[in-house]
């Protein structure tokens, strides 16, 4: 997995929240998904075949295909009851991350948003600054509008 | 009628926009040289008109130079928009009062020279011998020479403001210093909205990364869900083969599978609501434990009769 780089930042700095996070991010990730099943199910062979043993039920002895199926179902629900108390736990990690970077993420939305206003009202600006330079009968257009400004005069 | 429509017609000069070139630098030079005269001969004025300390003198004649100066650039400055064909209001207007305010600023100065040269007897000179007898050897003399000084004074005024003036009637055009202003600051917004971008890209990086991370961590645990499922099916699978195993060695029959291999209780069978009657193929649900198991049902017996089910 790629993490986004930091060297487009050496000029300003990333906040110590956003850098946190991102090394908080590489050791979760580092952290190994897999899970070992099989020492589990090994365990639980080994449990089933000597609770079984060489005992030999009737053929309407439905108690024993019960019992052997409540030991299995329960031994296997108590390893994912296990396994998914350690991925909530990831997961809280991750809501934690996320509830750390989201406000930057707002922030820098906010202000590209208010860059690119200006941008737009600047862009206004210098074709009316033209324009004032070649003809100052030019009509000039809205900088606010947001649509594209179309041709000022037949 | 109507207009006939055609190229645009263009009134102004864009091509003010690529600036003045580097020559227009000697004007500065001119126009600080023309400073320093102004100053010179109004210090010559005022030192004979102020009584008051020599630096207040030097302070007033700085100023004066300053305001005669600014009086002949606007003249000029207002004069060209006056005369542009997009004759900007009150240009001319404020031409006048400048170049008037700067023509009355000189006379008045030049009077002065006149009346306090008559007055005082200037233009001749004095000086003391070592006897301490006092000679002067113009006074009362000559009648040009006393005005030379006044004109040279009133000439010296009128180069330096016509100096100004044409520099200000010929300097570039505000509307292009203007239009490189806003293309200056529009690249320096065009930087800025380019920076912002970028942290906002990066930023957002990082959080959908963190989103990539959890749904890669998702899918795992769903991975880890299926294969517990596969282990439970399996294990349930060994332990029927286990006890069939053990049932055929004991010489019994084994018992019936299902498609998972679960024998079916035909003392507990599932109940209708039950999505295991439907399909064969879901696990059984737990049976409670119950009671010692019914004698075989005789032969025609619906297990799912309600009034024949003790």
């Amino acid at each position: 997995m790629r993490f986004p780089s930091l060297r487009p930042w050496r000029r300003d700095r990333p906040p110590a929240a956003l850098v946190r996070a991102l090394h908080e991010l590489g050791r979760l990730s580092a952290e190994p998904v897999e899970y070992e099943v099989d020492a589990d199910l090994k365990r639980i062979r080994e449990g089933l075949v000597q609770l079984i043993g060489d005992w030999v039920p009737d053929e309407g002895d439905a108690a024993i295909s019960r019992s052997v199926e409540e030991y299995i179902t329960s031994s296997i629900a108590r390893l994912k009851a296990d396994m998914h108390v350690r991925h909530d736990e990831f997961l809280n990690r991750y809501d934690k991350l996320e509830a750390e970077v989201q406000p930057y993420v707002d922030r820098a939305a906010t202000l590209r948003d208010d860059r690119y206003q200006d941008l737009r009202a600047m862009t206004g600006a210098v074709s009316h600054a033209l324009d004032r330079l070649s003809d100052p009968e030019t009509p000039i257009y809205d900088p606010r509008d947001t649509d594209e400004p179309g041709e000022p005069r037949p | 009628m109507t207009t006939p429509r055609g190229a645009r017609i263009i009134y102004g000069d864009p091509s003010q926009i690529a600036g003045r070139p580097w020559t227009k630098a000697f004007s500065w030079l001119v126009l600080a040289a023309a400073a320093g005269v102004d100053i010179v001969t109004f210090y010559q004025v005022l030192v004979l008109v102020l009584n008051v300390p020599d630096e207040l003198v030097i302070v007033s004649v700085v100023g004066f130079a300053a305001v005669a100066l600014a009086l002949a650039h606007h003249a000029g400055l207002q004069a060209r928009q006056a005369l542009d064909p997009r004759t900007v209001a009150g240009s001319r207007t404020i031409a006048v009062i400048a170049a008037g305010g700067w023509a009355l600023l000189g006379a008045v100065a030049f009077l002065v020279r006149i009346v306090l040269e008559d007055s005082t007897g200037s233009g001749a000179s004095q000086f003391t011998t070592e006897d301490g007898l006092v000679t002067d050897l113009g006074a009362g003399t000559g009648t040009a020479e006393h005005y030379l000084p006044a004109l040279l004074f009133l000439v010296l005024y009128l180069a330096t403001g016509l100096v100004a003036a044409l520099a200000a009637y010929f300097r570039q055009d505000p509307a292009a210093v203007q239009f490189n202003r806003a293309a200056e600051r529009r690249s320096k917004t065009a930087r800025e909205y380019a920076d912002t971008r970028s942290r906002y890209a990066r930023a957002k990086a990082v959080l959908d990364a963190i989103a990539q991370a959890r749904r890669r961590r998702e899918d795992a645990i769903r991975q880890l869900d299926g294969q517990f499922d596969a282990a439970a099916r399996m294990l349930h699978s060994e332990a029927q083969l286990r006890l069939s195993r053990s049932r055929a060695a004991a010489g019994r029959r084994p018992p019936v599978f299902y498609a998972q291999g679960f024998p079916v209780d035909p003392a507990h069978p599932p109940l209708p609501t039950d999505r295991g009657l439907a399909d064969p193929t879901l696990r059984i649900p737990l049976i409670p434990p119950a009671a010692p198991l019914p004698p075989t049902p005789p032969r025609g017996h619906r297990p799912d009769d309600p009034e024949e089910t003790p």
